[in-house]
């Protein structure tokens, strides 16, 4: 199998005034293509953090991450930019829509920082919404879409230009358990369809069982779950 | 959706911010340029009426012995012809031939000390303000004879009014005293203690031959130039034209050192203010500006997360502040305009708080200011604020740029 994601030893420490808060611990991991995989753990158990370096948003203190066999530590910024662009996408907590864009234009916006054409991207991004389930609601603004909407057009914009991972942190921190299952189930959907790999983070057991796959992070480093967390393999 | 499409989308969507500094940028041009064309019009008037009542002109030409002496002997033989090479000069408005000259005023009732000015009083209603300051009788005319106006103080001491003669003892250009007698045209007011209690105008053929003076003779020659800024430039040109060493050339500057410094000053205090200003207008912006770009952090790093180049974002956030700058500046230079033309037809009425005069320097300023609207007063102050506050928005752009996208989005969670 195609190694997407590869970390080794990573490590990564925070300074608050005189001390070093450490957040990742040596951290092992290695994703293949196509699975859908979560990350564990506790509040302040470093998740954030871990996907945040893997996509090119943080910088480790050390250790290393590659992204399709290509190391992101010697990439400067605005590599990391065009790597962030065209081969990840992200998926926040807090759907992080931008407001004066709408719906449509919000899913096709890395489309166009590709450099799309106009005609080609609205194809695109308007068969996704589809997907998604957001057909008539292109043209909305994201204060007229509900919370579990708003997730679906993050969704939308984090697969549109085909990334070879997306990262989603707590994609259901901000909706009820409802809508989670939806987006959750709607995020495996797209895997299993269109073949992205997926890493998202959680740290409620209902939301990971859906993942095949999970990564436990403890005060840094990666652990065995604790008992009760399994996953949909283990279950069947 | 391009970058400036989202700049504008941007502003949009907080509108009350974008109105507040909309209006700051604008209301800081008004007010620059209601300033600069008040102090362009009471520079205008200085330089304008002021001179043409203190001085013979712009530019000054006499007897290089007459400014350190002024004997009517010393005087300029032909007037005329010089008069007419003057007039020639591109720049030169009007050329003012004038006979100065001090005696004793003497009538009925009173006598004292007279500064007599021998003019033509078809060009002294076109180049001074004395005829229109009239306050009864009339002002000379072209044709009249042994006729006077005398300023209101010195016929207040004389206990004169129109109608009434006076008698006029001066030295001719023989030094011999000679004696005429004038009867009483008007009385004028121009609130300059040096000009009410001794100033008289005569009629310039008259006073010529009181004098014994050649025709065509005088003792200074005024020139009146349109635009003060040629100045410099005319006065070499006399220089180059007609400088033999007979003939003194005086800027006004070298004549009123007191109207010098006093436009000196004007010009001075509003440079300050309107620094003052800048720095004001600048603060304002600055700060609801930044508390934007630091609000956005958020939706900065998202972009930058998204794989959105540095310089995109650079260029979306210059052109929310040129969009505002150029509002702001547009309706700044619109309303300050407005105002400022207001100003300059009704005038600004400062004597209730001022009182009838505003004294300066030994000059009697008026008190109803008139701003004058020229492209310099319009558009230096809207083009210094709109620059200004573009360089804000060259701060701010790097500002936004280098937001920290992990911290930005984390929040404090780890």
């Amino acid at each position: 199998m195609t190694d997407i994601i590869r970390v080794v030893d990573l490590t990564k420490d925070y300074r608050k005034d005189k001390f070093v808060v450490p957040a990742l611990r040596g951290v092992d991991l290695v994703l293949h293509k196509g699975e859908f995989a979560a990350v564990s753990g506790p509040s302040g158990s470093g998740k954030t953090t871990l996907l945040n370096i893997i996509g090119g948003l943080d910088r480790p203190t050390s250790g290393a991450v590659d992204v399709e066999g290509r190391s992101m530590n010697n990439l400067d910024g605005a590599e990391l930019a065009c790597l962030r662009r065209d081969r990840i996408g992200f998926i926040f907590q807090a759907h992080n829509l931008f407001p004066v864009l709408t719906a449509l234009e919000n899913a096709e916006y890395v489309l166009m920082l590709q450099g799309k054409p106009k005609g080609e991207r609205r194809d695109v991004v308007r068969a996704l919404l589809r997907e998604v389930g957001l057909e008539g609601l292109e043209n909305r603004y994201p204060r007229e879409l509900s919370g579990g909407q708003q997730q679906r057009v993050a969704i939308a914009r984090a697969v549109a230009a085909r990334p070879a991972i997306v990262l989603a942190d707590e994609p259901t921190a901000n909706v009820d358990a409802r809508t989670a299952g939806g987006i959750l189930d709607l995020m495996k959907r797209l895997n299993e369809e269109k073949q992205v790999t997926m890493l998202f983070s959680s740290h409620d057991p209902e939301v990971l069982k859906r993942a095949k796959r999970i990564f436990h992070l403890r005060d840094g480093k990666i652990c065995a779950p604790p008992s009760g967390i399994e996953t949909e393999s283990d279950g069947s | 959706m391009n970058t400036a499409d989202l700049a504008l989308r941007n502003l949009r969507r907080n509108r009350k911010r974008t109105a507040i500094t909309v209006a700051s940028v604008a209301l800081g041009i008004l007010f620059a340029v209601v300033y600069a064309s008040l102090e362009e019009g009471l520079r205008h008037r200085l330089e304008t009426e002021f001179v043409g009542l203190l001085a013979a002109g712009h530019i000054t030409l006499e007897h290089p012995g007459y400014r350190t002496d002024p004997d009517v002997a010393l005087f300029l033989e032909d007037s005329v012809s010089l008069g007419t090479s003057l007039r020639n000069l591109p720049g030169a408005e009007e050329v003012r031939t004038i006979v100065a000259v001090q005696g004793v005023i003497k009538s009925a009732g009173g006598s004292g000390l007279v500064e007599i000015r021998g003019v033509e009083p078809s060009v002294e209603s076109r180049t001074s303000p004395l005829p229109s300051l009239i306050t009864s009788g009339r002002y000379l005319e072209d044709g009249d004879g042994p006729q006077i106006v005398l300023g209101e103080r010195l016929a207040a001491r004389l206990r004169v009014s129109p109608g009434n003669r006076v008698i006029l003892s001066m030295a001719d250009v023989d030094g011999l005293l000679t004696e005429v007698l004038c009867r009483v045209t008007g009385i004028f007011r121009t609130g300059l203690h040096q000009f009410d209690p001794v100033l008289a105008h005569v009629p310039l053929e008259f006073l010529r031959e009181a004098l014994n003076m050649p025709p065509g003779s005088a003792t200074r020659i005024g020139v009146l130039i349109g635009d003060v800024r040629i100045q410099s430039r005319l006065v070499r040109k006399i220089r180059d034209t007609i400088g033999n060493g007979s003939i003194a050339i005086y800027p006004w500057q070298d004549m009123m050192p007191e109207l010098d410094v006093l436009t000196r000053f004007v010009r001075t205090s509003v440079w300050i203010l309107e620094g003052l200003l800048l720095i004001l207008v600048l603060f304002t912006v600055w700060n609801t500006m930044l508390m934007s770009v630091l609000e956005r952090r958020g939706e900065f790093a998202v972009q930058l997360a998204l794989g959105t180049p540095p310089s995109r974002l650079k260029r979306m956030v210059f052109l929310e502040t040129a969009w505002i700058a150029a509002c702001g500046a547009l309706l700044g230079a619109a309303a300050g305009g407005w105002l400022s033309r207001q100003a300059q037809v009704k005038g600004l009425e400062l004597g209730w708080l001022l009182g009838d005069r505003i004294p300066f320097i030994g000059l009697g300023l008026p008190t109803t200011l008139h701003a004058r609207v020229t492209p310099a007063s319009l558009l230096i102050p809207a083009a210094v604020v709109f620059a200004g506050v573009l360089c804000l928005g060259v701060v701010l752009m790097r500002r936004a740029a280098r937001t920290p996208v992990a911290e930005s989005l984390r929040g404090g969670r780890t």
